[in-house]
């Protein structure tokens, strides 16, 4: 009795002594809320987000669009975010075509942006792994998050639109690989033809375009 | 029977808390049980999740790994597989069909495969199933238990589906994970705790736990008349008056409650 006492202290201490040091010593607390609690699993549920091509005014969390997307909807022209987290099957296959598309290479950590000429206009491709991302560039997830899940990968086109005689902001998200049944060819051609899309309406309404 | 009211009250106590995001509580701790985080109400995270991320394509991530073993370890130090018969949601939603599979232990077929020779060693598939799918299929190819769990389909997909209807699609994982959801029903429904038995990883991580618990189940052997009614009851299929601290026992106590000469109880280090 006294061994098996003893075998029971030392790993009850050794166990719930680390445990209590990852909480006081770590962030892992905070990494499982923000990567696991507060993400939809798309692996976990089985299911693919049904995507709309529709652009839209209204921000999903009624903010205001970051500075960075308005500063460059003034100067450059429209701007693709491709978000993604650190571990991320659907992102890993996702990626390769975002290359394929905007003739660029990057690494899933990077967070970075790259203005590309796409048939003769300028659209900035922005890659954000929110797993690092801070500031704005993160709190941009929730503002286009239409679907209010977290889900990754999200890609999301910002372009300028007319609502009731005025140009604001106008922009379409989707998610995961698209539709399950599409192969890569199908969804180089459907994010194309979104980037396409918001091109043809930038160069319609970056004229009057005038922000707050 | 008191004592049995007792563990459903926590059982239905532990499956609400589960599900306090549904009032918006999202915390960053992992459950010690088996609960998908995909639930839309889900509080935490599931562990299996936590550490399928942790191990993801051989990219080490120690503090996901050791993040969700050392809260089981700590439950499991103390309580053993208590965790699993009065806490776990899904032991709560097989103790609801355990009835049903009981009755149909009065059919020869079903008694046949309870007793074969192998159904010992199939309690087995569970330490496979955590170390194969959760850990070495992640590691060397990607995330494969999580998109084929059962408990997954059952508290993440179905409701989401509910809840959400014409927003998702079938992704390439949702029939062979309805095939397996199915397979679990009929497994829960013909083999009393038969997920906890056979398949559960979580009850494998919890299951060496039973043999150093601070509380554990204690037998009098010396004067025990070998009635079997214990083992008869017992919804694990344990030969209760020769387990000694049995890495299959859930501490559910219908054992203590059904010997006649009062042999069975409770201990405490």
């Amino acid at each position: 009795m006294k061994k098996i006492l003893a075998v029971q202290i030392t790993v009850l201490v050794l166990i719930s002594g680390s445990l209590g040091g990852m909480f006081a010593f770590t962030d892992v607390y905070d990494e499982v809320h923000s990567r696991i609690v507060s993400v939809i699993c798309l692996s976990c549920i089985k299911l693919d987000p049904i995507i709309s091509l529709e652009f839209t005014f209204e921000t999903a969390n009624d903010k205001d669009h970051p500075n960075f997307v308005i500063e460059n909807l003034t100067n450059t022209g429209p701007l693709f975010l491709a978000y993604r987290t650190d571990v991320c099957a659907y992102c890993d296959d996702m990626e390769p075509l975002l290359m394929e598309i905007f003739n660029v290479t990057f690494e899933k950590e990077d967070i970075f942006y790259k203005t590309v000429n796409l048939n003769g206009s300028d659209v900035t491709f922005v890659h954000i792994n929110t797993d690092y991302a801070k500031g704005e560039l993160f709190e941009s997830q929730d503002t286009y998050d239409i679907d209010g899940d977290n889900a990754v990968p999200m890609f999301t086109t910002i372009t300028l639109g007319y609502n009731r005689g005025i140009i604001e902001e106008y922009y379409n998200t989707v998610y995961g690989i698209l539709d399950p049944h599409y192969n890569d060819e199908q969804r180089v051609e459907l994010l194309t033809n979104i980037i396409l899309d918001s091109i043809e309406l930038y160069n319609e309404n970056s004229p009057g375009y005038k922000p707050d | 029977m008191k004592f049995q009211i007792k563990r459903l009250v926590s059982q239905i106590l532990l499956l609400f808390s589960a599900n306090l995001g549904a009032f918006g509580l999202k915390t960053g701790f992992c459950y010690p049980f088996f609960y998908c985080n995909a639930c839309p109400a889900a509080t935490s995270a599931c562990p299996l999740r936590a550490i399928e991320v942790g191990v993801f394509k051989g990219e080490f991530k120690w503090k996901l790994i050791t993040y969700p073993l050392f809260i089981i370890g700590t439950v499991g130090a103390l309580t053993g597989r208590a965790v699993c018969g009065w806490a776990c949601p899904i032991g709560l939603l097989q103790r609801s069909t355990g009835s049903i599979a009981r009755k149909l232990k009065k059919y020869s077929i079903i008694k046949k495969i309870g007793q074969h020779k192998v159904e010992r060693y199939l309690r087995y598939t569970k330490y496979v199933v955590l170390v194969g799918l959760v850990v070495v299929t992640t590691v060397l190819i990607g995330f494969m238990f999580t998109d084929i769990c059962p408990v997954g389909f059952l508290t993440g997909t179905i409701p989401i589906l509910i809840l959400n209807p014409g927003q998702y699609i079938p992704s390439s994982y949702f029939y062979p994970a309805l095939v397996i959801f199915i397979l679990f029903i009929i497994l829960i429904f013909t083999i009393e705790r038969g997920w906890c038995r056979y398949f559960c990883p979580v009850g494998a991580l919890l299951a060496p736990f039973n043999k150093i618990s601070y509380l554990y189940i204690d037998v009098e052997i010396k004067a025990c008349t070998h009635c079997h009614l214990c083992s008869n009851i017992c919804p694990m299929g344990i030969n209760i008056p020769n387990m000694h601290r049995d890495p299959e026992c859930i501490l559910c106590g219908k054992c203590i409650n059904t010997c006649p000469r009062l042999l069975i109880n409770f201990k405490r280090i």
